[in-house]
């Protein structure tokens, strides 16, 4: 009873990376074993992976993170970055955190009208295999009542908070943002 | 496996240039029709203060004037303009920029107008040139309305208190305090670059 079900088994798996190895320009070998072993591992590692994209803070990758530099004095700035969804599902961030900001909350400018409106908003979404870009003019994390001014060349560590409660640490360079 | 990073990538790139259109179209939908100076009555003098100093317009007079409303508290969208500000005067000859006096308002007069050296800081971190100038409501609210700038205070659950509402463009005064040119809020340094330089040779 066992051996027919090995045997469907290793026919599926062979026929899957017949399927995957066509698509490929180079045809490598593709009646071997070996492929089908791979297509084993690398879909068990997938499975793996597939819960944890439930989680937020593994799908989530965050590129071109930074933190707009301040006068001396001033006590607010705002943070940017693109979050890049990896996963089969909708997330969100919800808050953020700094040790260097007293109070930290996300923000949205938006033109209306010919005039600048800034308000503060409960959540950032983040489409399923999409990205959302963090920039000026547009959503952004607001640091507020900062401790001290933020020196050019420094990096601050900002953690993000997704709707699921998952955490990501995020190291944000501070910098000029005059271009 | 392979065909679904395709189709994500593909999904990804339509959603990026559906995203980048709506951005352009609404960018131009929304950009206020710079205002007609040819028969308006825009501009013209004010009085100011930062700190115990009272400044006005025609103390500059000789010069022209580069100036925007904006408020300190504003981490987004004044920093953005004014930084672009700040490359288009950089990219000005040293004689050029002699001749240029650019001024920053708050229309924050009531947490700007307290603490005039932070004021002042703030408008030069862009350039060193700069003045930060605020006023009492009514000076702030009399010189917004010359120049047809808009502001309003607007309650927050936002840390911050209130946050405040504005047009967020560059206005260009002439060496005789004659309103020149108003600049949208999504003009690039060069812009500005050249509506200087038009404006010095132009005399």
């Amino acid at each position: 009873m066992k051996l027919p079900a090995v045997l469907l088994w290793s026919a599926l798996l062979t026929a899957t990376s017949l399927g995957l190895t066509a698509c490929k320009d180079e045809a490598t070998a593709n009646t071997s074993e070996v492929p089908a072993v791979q297509l084993v591992e690398s879909d068990s590692a997938n499975a793996a992976k597939t819960p944890s994209t439930g989680e937020a803070a593994t799908a989530i990758s965050v590129e071109n993170a930074r933190i707009r530099v301040t006068s001396e004095g001033q006590t607010v700035t705002g943070a940017f970055m693109v979050l890049k969804n990896d996963s089969d599902k909708p997330q969100s961030l919800v808050a953020a955190e700094s040790e260097v900001a007293g109070v930290t909350e996300l923000h949205e400018s938006s033109m209306q009208d010919g005039v600048m409106k800034m308000q503060k908003i409960e959540k950032i979404a983040i489409p399923a295999h999409g990205s959302t870009e963090l920039k000026p003019g547009g959503f952004h994390i607001m640091l507020i009542n900062l401790k001290d001014d933020l020196a050019a060349d420094s990096t601050q560590t900002i953690t993000l908070k997704f709707a699921d409660g998952s955490e990501k640490a995020v190291e944000a360079p501070v910098m000029d943002m005059m271009q | 496996m392979k065909k679904n990073i395709l189709i994500g990538l593909a999904m990804l790139a339509l959603f990026a240039a559906g995203w980048f259109t709506a951005a352009k179209v609404s960018q131009s939908l929304q950009t206020p029709a710079t205002p007609d100076l040819s028969s308006s009555s825009l501009g013209g003098e004010f009085s100011l203060y930062n700190g115990g100093k009272t400044y006005k317009l025609s103390d500059f007079s000789g010069k022209l004037v580069v100036m925007y409303f904006g408020y300190t508290s504003c981490p987004d969208v004044c920093p953005t303009t004014l930084g672009v500000i700040s490359l288009g005067l950089k990219a000005l000859t040293p004689e050029q920029m002699a001749q240029v006096q650019p001024i920053f308002i708050s229309v924050d007069s009531d947490r700007d107008s307290v603490d005039g050296e932070k004021l002042m800081k703030y408008a030069q971190h862009f350039n060193p040139s700069f003045i930060g100038l605020s006023g009492t409501n009514e000076q702030v609210s009399a010189v917004t309305r010359q120049y047809g700038a808009f502001y309003a205070k607007v309650k927050s659950n936002s840390a911050l208190g209130y946050l405040v509402d504005h047009t967020s463009r560059t206005y260009l005064i002439d060496k005789k305090g004659k309103l020149l040119k108003v600049m949208p809020h999504d003009m690039t340094p060069e812009q500005l670059t050249d509506a200087i330089q038009a404006a010095l040779s132009g005399e």
